[in-house]
């Protein structure tokens, strides 16, 4: 076991020396190696085993993937950062006990929560939040993160670009440039309800823009619906309630079609009524508008509600 | 139903022999009748005279003592058996203590004959009485270590007039850990059991340490775990009152963290009003939750949720909570947050406190929104209490998010800096009410569907004879009678 120990060292030591340099294909190259050589250790998570090594395994191993998940910001991909940031989660959890804690742990995990922030998984960037003690929130990598989702949440998206020139750690810039996006991407989802116009200067200063032509480039791209003349961008505000108009045609359908069928022979006349109602009134309305089917469906909907106001 | 008033009666002398200060010759003669109701249990296979024993054990656990215990062990199991042997060592040590405090009956006095057997249910019966005992002294070591013997125990046995029993020896198991403060060593042991007692069918148990187990988790914070473990459980039909309240408490906590306010408040109110009014504690946890959730939706609860009976003292801080919500000021908010800080954190409910303070904000906008018809947002920025070089620039993102996520009505006029609120118009004229119409349709559907679903048909119900007046006046009595054992059933030790 102390051989193979020694190996994994001697490899982790080439890696680092590639990590230094910047060499990230050479660094994803020994990873793999790496990760294989974990494999031989029976002290890591799940299994735990008590070996005489148990503590160097640990260490190495956490040190490996904290490593691991870094190289992935470097490389930018985030499905291996998720991975990487999964295979070392155990480590900061299960294994407090048996190794003294790690110095990146925090700025690990607040990378984590940058990123499920801006792939705007809040429910889980939560979930992660409650995991950490109540100590962690002081610690500056994790204060970053929370503080960004509150501004986030209020609106406050200055702040959230601002925060860019504060990062605590330079790994958090790759995550950072990706947030300006989707900010951007929220503040023109807001802008177009908020405003009815802008003029191209200010359009330009909100959206982060330093061209007219990006500004131009981003609304054709993104929002088809705006409209850019005599130097102002109009927002067009449009209004579209016709999905819920057919549910409540299609429930009030069953409430009338219930109430036809549940009173058999008690007050065959209201019945009778009824029924005279609703089939006129739907061949009525079938009659005006059968060209166009999904709107026969919204006159006997207009039937119906005279029904059920005559029934109250 | 002869039967059940026969145990009825025997359960009313208990209670009314109870009050008056019981020698210990009393308990016995109790606990001996508990022993009778357990045999007689299990010859019928009546799980309600089970869940009947475990309420009186509960009535007189606390007057228990352990002299009393040990002659009673001594009575009701064969002497020289294994349990004894095991159960006898806990006892004493704790019996050295108060030597004094009565002789326990001479050995050997009434023992029952060797070669009868004992019952597994007997068995795991006094495991349990000794398990509760000890946790009644604080031994929480001994009761530790006790309560893995019986687990082991109990899991030797395969027999379905036991899962009342088991289902109260697990929840017992799991709480000398819980008060040892090592919760984290059982969880696997835990999970073995859960797995067990689907593989058995036993659903009272499956039930129960799938609480646990959430309980487990909940206590380290483990929302992810719980949640899996949850929604890839398969869900039995509830059989305990208690252990549904407690499901929908934890349900609803782990909803909570994931943002799903709607289901989470759903879960909490239901969890809060079906628990007896006896677990007052469990309801004000309920209650600080649900008040916290429904403020994160937007709601203000009434003033009646803090103002119930014994709960006053326990929601202060969220009602002064509430009350800054409620007025939206952001100053006042922050003081209270600081100034509660150790009692939410407590609670596990401070990172939920520091999502609120959005709300707080929208709260503050809108009353502004509703007081001016135009103010300009270095105004809106001074009202709000934003504090930061950027203040105004701060308050015209605020103003445009709200407005997207339709918390006012009004618009910004980037040019002048200002926000104009829209004129409320006629209300008629909008699609409101018919949202709220679709509401109420959709609500009396889904009650009609609920309804129907709900409707049993019993085979050849139709064929029998109509009854007479005096076979209804009968029948009828009887169902008051049973109406009655239910709701004295619902009373039960939380």
């Amino acid at each position: 076991m102390e051989a193979k120990l020694a190996d994994a060292n001697r490899l982790f030591q080439k890696f680092k020396a590639a990590y230094q340099q910047n060499d990230l294909d050479t660094c994803s190259n020994l990873l793999s190696q790496l990760k294989v050589k974990l494999t031989e250790f029976p002290a890591l998570p799940p299994v735990y085993k008590q070996t005489s090594t148990a503590t160097q395994e640990l260490l190495l191993a956490r040190d490996i993937f904290e490593h691991a998940v870094v190289l992935s910001v470097k490389m930018e991909d985030q499905d291996a950062f998720e991975r990487h940031f999964l295979q070392v989660k155990p480590f900061y959890t299960d294994t407090r006990g048996l190794i003294p804690p790690s110095a990146e742990e925090y700025s690990v995990v607040g990378l984590n929560l940058l990123r499920l922030l801006v792939q705007n998984r809040i429910a889980e960037f939560h979930t992660e939040l409650e995991l950490l003690p109540s100590e962690a929130h002081e610690n500056p990598c994790i204060k970053h993160a929370v503080e960004l989702e509150q501004s986030f949440m209020e609106g406050a998206y200055n702040r959230v670009l601002s925060a860019r020139q504060a990062v605590p750690h330079e790994t958090y810039i790759y995550f950072m440039d990706l947030l300006a996006k989707t900010v951007r991407d929220e503040i023109a989802g807001c802008s177009e309800k908020a405003y009815d116009f802008l003029t191209v200067a200010d359009a330009k200063k909100i959206l982060m823009f330093s061209t007219d032509r990006e500004l131009q480039d981003y609304a054709r791209e993104d929002h088809p619906d705006w409209e850019i003349r005599n130097g102002c961008v109009y927002f067009q505000k449009k209004a579209s309630q016709f999905h819920r108009f057919f549910e409540t045609a299609r429930d009030s359908e069953s409430v009338v079609g219930r109430l036809l069928h549940r009173s058999p022979g008690e007050s065959s006349r209201s019945n009778e009524h009824l029924h005279k109602l609703f089939v006129c009134g739907g061949k009525q309305f079938h009659g005006k508008f059968s060209m166009i089917p999904p709107v026969s469906r919204l006159c006997r909907f207009y039937s119906m509600w005279d029904l059920l106001l005559l029934m109250s | 139903m002869g039967l059940d008033i026969e145990m009825k009666e025997s359960g009313t002398t208990s209670a009314a022999d109870q009050p008056a200060a019981a020698p210990p010759v009393n308990h016995i003669a109790q606990l001996k009748t508990l022993i009778a109701l357990i045999e007689k249990g299990v010859a019928t296979k009546e799980m309600r005279l089970m869940v009947r024993v475990m309420r009186h054990t509960m009535t007189i656990r606390r007057q228990l003592n352990a002299p009393s215990l040990i002659s009673f062990l001594q009575q009701s199991l064969p002497a020289g058996s294994e349990p004894l042997s095991r159960l006898i060592p806990y006892l004493s040590k704790e019996e050295e203590k108060d030597m004094d405090i009565d002789a326990p009956s001479p050995p050997g006095q009434s023992q029952l004959p060797a070669k009868q057997n004992l019952l597994p249910e007997v068995e795991i019966y006094a495991y349990l009485l000794t398990l509760i005992f000890l946790i009644d002294q604080k031994q929480y070591e001994a009761a530790k270590s006790l309560s893995v013997l019986a687990v082991k125990r109990v899991q030797n046995f395969n027999r379905r007039t036991l899962d009342v029993l088991a289902a109260r020896l697990y929840f017992y198991f799991s709480y000398s850990f819980e008060l040892a403060g090592c919760l984290s060593e059982i969880r696997s042991s835990l999970l073995a059991l859960h797995r067990t007692a689907s593989l058995r069918h036993d659903e009272l148990g499956q039930e129960t340490l799938l609480n646990l187990l959430l309980r487990n988790y909940l206590a380290y914070n483990l929302y992810d775990q719980a949640e899996k473990l949850r929604s890839k459980t398969q869900r039995v039909e509830s059989h305990s009152n208690q252990q549904l309240c407690r499901y929908l408490y934890y349900l609803g906590r782990i909803r909570t963290i994931q943002l799903e306010y709607t289901d989470a408040k759903e879960c909490l109110l239901q969890a809060s009003r079906k628990a007896p009014s006896t677990a007052r504690g469990f309801r004000i946890q309920c209650n600080k939750w649900a008040v916290i959730v429904r403020l994160l939706l937007g709601e203000i609860p009434e003033r009646t949720t803090f103002m119930q009976q014994g709960m006053q003292k326990a929601l202060r801080p969220y009602f002064e909570l509430t009350n800054a919500v409620r007025i939206g000021d952001l100053e006042l908010f922050r003081s209270v947050a600081e100034n509660n800080a150790s009692t939410f954190n407590a609670d596990k409910t401070q990172n939920l406190i520091v999502r609120l303070r959005h709300n707080v904000i929208r709260t503050g906008l809108r009353n502004v929104s509703i007081s001016y018809s135009r103010i300009s947002l270095a105004d809106v920025a001074a009202k709000l209490h934003l504090q930061s070089a950027t203040a105004v620039a701060d308050a015209e993102s605020i103003v445009t998010k709200a407005i997207r996520d339709g918390g006012i009505d009004a618009t910004v006029d980037h040019a002048n800096g200002s926000m104009q609120s829209k004129e409320t118009g006629d209300i008629y004229s909008t699609q409101e009410p018919q949202t709220a119409f679709h509401s109420r349709i959709a609500f009396c559907l889904n009650t009609y569907n609920e309804a129907v679903k709900a409707l049993r048909f019993p085979p050849d119900a139709h064929k029998k004879e109509l009854e007479s007046a005096e076979k209804r006046r009968e029948r009828q009595q009887q169902e008051q009678e049973l109406a009655k054992h239910i709701a004295e059933e619902d009373d039960d030790e939380f």
